[in-house]
This record gives C-alpha cells, structure tokens and sequence, in this order.
C-alpha cells in the first residue's frame, strides 16, 4: 500500500499470536562521507532517546511493560527498527515507533552520553577477528563504491559529531518516502491501515536533497592477497569474488552456488577442506547482496601453517566446478537444503515480516514469490556458467588475518 | 501435548503444531557435562560430536548424504546438565529422518583417524575462546567460581590434558552409559499425526539397550571471602564478569533468582543496563546471567567497557545491588516485570525447535516437560516481599570479581 506521502506498507498475514511491526528507513553506510562515518548507525541508537510523546527510555519502557521487546540495527544500506509483541499492542507500538521516528528529541545530554556507548561498542567490534577480518574484505573488494563503508563507524566522527549534524541527516533521511512499514501476524487490514494512515502517513515528505553517493571504480577487484596480523590464536581468511546485485536474476543462482560450495556438512568446501584434508577447523559461504553489487565470501579458520594449502584449495574446488559440472544429484540435494533454509526463516512473525519486507523495501518483491520455482529450475549449466561470469583467478581475494607470532597448535 | 512410553520404556514426548510442514526430533541424554570427573573431561562433548560423523552403517560422506537427500539438519549440542541429538526436517520425511537419527543413537562408529582430527579441532576451538573477551572472561570465572574439583569449572569441551587422553574405548563406554533406556528422553515438536509417531519410534527407538541409571554430583559452592581476580589480555577492551552463588534448578527460589534477573539486566529497562549505559554511558553490554543448573548455579553480572572505568563501574554495580537489596521494589514494577517475561515467554516460543528444547530440557532433568506450561503461573505468584528476601540471601554473599584488562 502507497500513501499520500510516498510511505509504504506491506502486511504479512499469519495466525500467530505474535506480532512483529518493522520499519525499514532508507539510510545506512552507504549514504555516508567520511566525516560521517558511523552516523547512521549513532542515530539508530539516538531514536531511543526519547520523542516528543515518549521522552527518556519511556519507549523502551513501554514496549517491555507490555512484553514486548524492541531493538534496530543498522545496515549498509538500510535502518530497521522493529517490536515482537503479543497481537493486541499492534496498534500502540505502530504508534509509539511513528513517534519515535517523526518527533526525536536528541537531547544533548543523551547524545553525549550514547557517543561514549558506541565508542565502546566500536572498540568491541574492534576487538573481534572476524570483524577486522571483514572490514577489511569490504574495503578491498567495494574499495570503488560506498559498499566499503564501515557500518559501526569512527570513533573520531562520534566523538565529535555536533547535534546539529545529527540533526540535519536525520531531516535527510527520516522522510516518508525512505521508509517501508511492515505488519506480520494476525490483525484487521482496515484497523491497521487506518492507524498507519494517521500516524506514519502524516510525515511530512523530505525537503532536502539525497546525495548520490553511488560511484564505482572499474579497476576494483583485481585478485589480492592481502594479510594482516593481530594477536589471536589461529588464522582467519575471507576468500571472495564480486557477484551480481540485487534486481539481477543471477542471485537465485548465487544461493545454490554458496550452499554447494560450503552451506551445509554435504557442501565440497567442508567435505574437502573439512573432513578430508583437515586444513581448517571452520569453512563457510555466504553471499550477501546489495543494490549495486553482490558478493559470495568463504569464510575459513585454519592452523597459520596451512592458509596457502587453503587457499589453493578452495581454488581447486571452484575451478573443479567450472571444468566439469556437479552431479545432478547433488544439484538436487543443494535445492532441498535451500528451501529448508527458506522455510525456516518464515518460521516466526517475525522472521515473515523482515524476509518479505526487505525484498519489497530492495525493490524485489517478486523475489520471494518466485524463489522456490526459480531454484527448482536451476540448471548445472547455470551454475557452472554462474561461476565462469563471476569467478576467475584474476579477480578473487584472500584477506587473512594471522597471530602477530607464529602458533602452532598442537 | 501428548507422552507415551515405548517397549523399552523411553518415554517420548510430542507437541502438534499446525503452522509449516516441519519438525524437530531431539534425543536428550542426562549424562553430560555434569557426570564426568577430571579424568574425562570433554568426554560427552567428543561423544556426541563423533556420533553425528558416522555409524557402522554409514560411514561420514554417506551418513552426510542421506542426511542431505532429505533436507535435514543434523547436529549435537552439548550443555552442562545434558546433551541431545538433534534432527530438524520437512514432515514428509518423517520415517526417513527416524530411521537416520535411529542409527545415530544406536550404531555409532566412533572411528579412530575421525577422533584423531577431532582432538585437533577442539584444541582450536579452545585456542579460538581466547580470541574472544567475553568468552574468555567467562571461562576464567567459572575456573575461580567453581574451582578445580567441580565439573562446572571447565568448558563444555573439557580441557587439554585430558581430551588427548580420550579413546576410542573410552568414547564406547560413555556412549553406552548416556544413550541407554534409563538416560534417555525423545521430544518431537511439529506438523505430524501422532499415529505415524508412535508407529515410527516403536519400529526404530524400541532397539535402544537397557542400561544403568545416570547419577549425577549435587555440589555446593561456599565462598569465605570476595575473590578478585585481574587478567591483563590482548584486547583493547576490559571486561568485568562477576557472580554470586545462587540456587540450582528445581529448588523452591529459583524462579524468584530468574525474575531478579530480569528484573537487573536483559532488558533495555534493566536497573543495571539503565545505571551502567543510559545513565552513564559506560558500557555497550552490560547484562546478567543466571544459568538454569541441576547443581550450584551462579548468579552474574557482565560489561566490557574501557580500562579506565572499571573502578567506576564495580562502585556503581555494588551500588545497584545495595540499593534492590535494601529497598523493596514497587508492585508496578515487578507487574510490568511480570507482564516481560509472560510476553518474552511466548516470543521464544514460536518455532518447533525451541519448543521441542524447553519441553525436553524440563522433562530430562526430572521437572517435567508440564513446567513449562506452569512457569508463568509461578511467575505470576512471586510477591515484591519474595524479591528483596532473596536479593538480600545472594548479594550479602561473597563474590568472585573477574577483570580483564589490556596490557
């Protein structure tokens, strides 16, 4: 449903007795410049300071008193903000959430207070292999585009950021028509439309002009061999190629090529580098999409002595793919496991809520009516030319991570 | 909600649910953690990990295969208290993923060059713990806490000395000892009939040996002075983690101790979480934990923050508990407190997994799986005046302080 000011609504119908109210704001890192590195996500955790009708923590308070829980977090390319609660509140945490993001206070005393929280959220962060590990896998392979944009952000920019800075990007940001409201349970359509007509479809619409910040270089991504040291225990690496984005049909191609490569214990990385070779303790794919671009990243956590046997293995295992196909049987095994994996993500209120929401708020909302006809469909061919488009030696990365001295396990 | 017992008296527990066509199936064991000693540490661990690797029908690449065919997921978990075996699959392959599971329980291979590399990958993963701050707090705490005689006091996947002695004979005998009639419980959750349950689990569990019943140590922790401990670490980040004795599961105040604990951390409008981060802005985590144990349990508190507040931050934590344990809290509060947990109930409820976890976890340590359906009427009888009585019983008591400090 569209309103007057360019808002828009989806509801998820179910019979569940939980309800989940989600909002998608059309703001995260990519929207970013390097004097506001992490501004998105401060101003997620500043909406919880308290709004015109729900000062202080009273929205927090709110929502727990009635047994609900409330929380956001804060993306590449989006800010979500949702409440699990028992059906009957629907009504008050779609009002207590338009309060929220229509009429922020930012109380200065508060904004002073929260930087100090997420400095130290950020040096947790920081404290985390796998998160050094990943940002800079980011830097490398969007090092063009904004997609290479931390998402925690600075600590020098939420140390300084002025109020007004704050305020000026949420004016920027926060506007109708950035944002997707999402119902999943069991309601009245015309209850519910009524409510969100009268609160979230009275913003008023965005005045202030959108940055593009979308630009890309052509030279990124040409293969790299990037390694860091850090005082940890074993060795880390993210091993992983750019892939299509979002609006391209090749991304239901690159859910069945990640979970081949290494979803699940049947997968050829795991049982290759996993049960046969023994070369890492930990191996994973993954793809993550966004507009622009997508990437499969592999993930493995391995002895230092044996990050080149890794690398050259996981090498081996695509290229294997390439030259000779999969077999129709495994094919078909790597269909069944990602339906599973879909299903159990509409489990919950909210987990039917967050997977129709974003790909309506992507701008894909076919996305989910047509996946599972689009995996039972796919061919070998289409995976094995899914890899020889995307994939090539030339353009892979290995970012790893080691101990600052040698260790050896023994 | 349904229960019945099988030849070999298994009892076997199963909720219908009537939302998507899945199912989870949870073999639980009451031997685990909590029954091994010094000498075997890490045992139940191993145990069950190489279960889910092969069987002496199925070696790993085509125990992983037909797992696969049918889109399921096999996996063990160990806790302190039990141990299961889980299966998470479509209904329509419900004989296939018993039969799979079955051979699991039954038939394990515990092969050799498997638990060769299996000893290497615990050593990694106990290597790995050090490589995270709160982990590593965690096991340094439980280490001071529990001391070196209890089981409690080392991590689930036991430690070095005694994971390089484990053998294959050794892993035979602790499987024949936890996955026999007496130790072993079956929860299933989900869109299923209840005849094909029955008729399933009769033609494959009935197999299922006779064997002696587990005995687990009850054991008490006395602390006679507050223990502080500091740790200089890698991280840029310090850590507090610290804890007070607090009553093990099934004794008269435990769901009195878990409502404190909501009542001081785990919410955004926590006492802890509002004094240590809205109000001071100290601390991104700040939170308390109170693990449901069959033998002593602890009651924590935890923070990372930086080096320079940690003196502020014990100061303002002993101020909080001072404050619960002195003034009663408001019948509002505790109502709203109430209505939080009723609310978080149902929310962690929803998918068949966890709701097969609760039922199963309940009836496995003797409470049975009906508690759960009881435990907001037992919330609901807690009174202000039960609260600052049982504040009073665990924050008087000696503590052990953890920090972890960069260098």
């Amino acid at each position: 449903m569209k309103y007057e000011n360019d808002l828009k609504s989806i509801f998820i119908k179910n019979k569940s007795n939980i309800a989940s109210v989600i909002v998608f704001v059309k703001v995260g890192a990519v929207d970013e410049n390097l004097s506001q590195a992490g501004l998105s996500h401060f101003l997620e955790h500043l909406m919880f300071k308290g709004s015109k009708n729900n000062p202080s923590n009273s929205m927090s308070k709110k929502i727990e008193n009635m047994g609900g829980e409330i929380n956001a977090a804060t993306s590449k390319e989006f800010t979500m903000y949702y409440i699990n609660i028992q059906k009957n509140y629907i009504i008050e945490s779609i009002k207590i959430l338009a309060d929220a993001l229509e009429n922020p206070i930012f109380p200065k005393k508060e904004i002073d207070i929260e930087r100090k929280v997420v400095i130290e959220e950020i040096q947790r962060y920081f404290d985390n292999p796998m998160s050094v590990l990943y940002e800079q896998f980011y830097k490398t392979v969007y090092s063009g585009c904004p997609l290479k944009n931390t998402v925690i952000g600075s600590s020098q920019v939420i140390k300084n950021v002025s109020r007004d800075e704050i305020y000026k990007y949420y004016k920027t940001h926060y506007t109708p028509e950035k944002m997707l409201i999402v119902i999943s349970g069991a309601f009245d359509d015309l209850k519910i439309s009524k409510i969100i007509h009268e609160t979230f479809g009275k913003f008023k619409k965005g005045s202030l002009m959108t940055i593009n910040n979308k630009l890309f270089n052509e030279d990124i991504c040409v293969a790299k061999n990037l390694i860091k040291y850090k005082k940890t225990e074993l060795g880390y690496m993210i091993t992983g190629f750019l892939c299509p984005n979002i609006k391209e049909d090749d991304i239901y191609i690159a859910t069945l090529v990640v979970n081949i490569l290494g979803g699940n214990k049947f997968s050829r990385l795991y049982r290759s580098l996993y049960e046969e070779k023994h070369f890492v303790y930990e191996i994973e794919s993954l793809f993550e999409v966004f507009n622009d671009y997508g990437n499969v990243n592999i993930v493995s956590i391995f002895d230092p002595s044996n990050m080149e046997n890794v690398k050259m293995e996981i090498a081996k295992q695509i290229e294997y793919i390439i030259s000779y196909g999969i077999m129709e049987k495994e094919l078909n095994v790597s269909k069944l496991s990602t339906k599973i994996d879909f299903l159990l993500s509409l489990e919950t209120s909210f987990g039917k809520g967050y997977t129709h929401g974003y790909w309506h708020f992507m701008r894909n909302p076919e996305f989910i009516k047509k996946y599972i006809k689009k995996i039972e469909n796919i061919r070998i061919d289409d995976i094995v030319f899914f890899l020889k488009k995307y994939y090539s030696p030339k353009m892979i990365l290995n970012i790893a991570l080691l101990p600052k001295i040698k260790n050896k396990i023994r | 909600m349904k229960s019945f017992m099988l030849e070999n008296n298994i009892k076997v527990i199963f909720h219908k649910t009537s939302a998507l066509k899945l199912v989870a199936m949870r073999i639980f064991t009451s031997v685990s953690v909590i029954s091994e000693n010094r000498d075997n540490s890490g045992i139940s661990y191993f145990t069950q990990k190489l279960m889910t690797q092969s069987t002496q029908n199925r070696p790993n690449e085509i125990l992983v295969r037909d797992v696969a065919n049918i889109g399921a997921k096999l996996y063990g978990n160990t806790e302190y208290d039990v141990t299961k075996i889980t299966m998470i699959f479509m209904s329509k392959y419900f004989h296939e993923a018993v039969e799979i599971i079955s051979d699991v329980i039954l038939n394990p291979k515990f092969d050799s060059k498997a638990l060769f590399f299996e000893k290497q990958n615990v050593m990694a993963v106990l290597n790995s713990r050090k490589d995270n701050i709160s982990e590593m707090a965690h096991d340094e705490f439980i280490k001071m806490f529990y001391g070196n005689n209890t089981t409690y006091s080392r991590t689930i996947f036991g430690i070095k000395e005694t994971i390089l002695k484990i053998n294959r004979t050794d892993l035979i005998k602790w499987h024949n000892y936890s996955y026999n009639n007496s130790n072993i419980l079956i929860s299933i959750v989900g869109n299923i009939n209840d005849k094909i349950v029955q008729s399933s689990l009769s033609k494959y569990f009935s197999r299922v040996p006779d064997g002696v019943k587990s005995k687990n140590i009850i054991f008490d922790v006395k602390l006679d002075k507050n223990i502080k401990i500091e740790i200089k670490s890698k991280f840029k980040q310090a850590y507090i983690y610290s804890g007070y004795p607090a009553c093990k599961f099934g004794d008269q105040n435990f769901i009195k101790t878990s409502l404190i604990s909501i009542i001081l951390g785990g919410r955004m409008t926590s006492r802890l979480f509002v004094e240590l981060r809205e109000k001071l802005g100290l601390a991104y985590e700040v939170n308390t934990i109170y693990p449901l144990r069959i033998s002593q349990s602890y009651f924590g508190i935890y923070m990372g923050l930086d080096k320079k507040n940690i003196n502020t931050a014990l100061e303002k934590i002993y101020e909080v508990l001072k404050n619960f344990r002195t003034k009663k809290i408001s019948e509002l509060e505790l109502l709203y407190v109430k209505k939080n947990i009723k609310g978080n109930y149902f929310l962690n409820r929803e998918t068949v997994k966890n709701k097969s976890y609760y039922y199963g976890f309940f009836e496995i340590i003797g409470q049975g799986y009906e508690y759960d359906f009881k435990y907001l009427e037992y919330i609901e009888n807690i009174t202000t005046h039960d609260i600052i009585n049982i504040a009073n019983e665990i924050f008087s008591k000696y503590s052990v302080n953890v920090v972890i400090c960069p260098e």
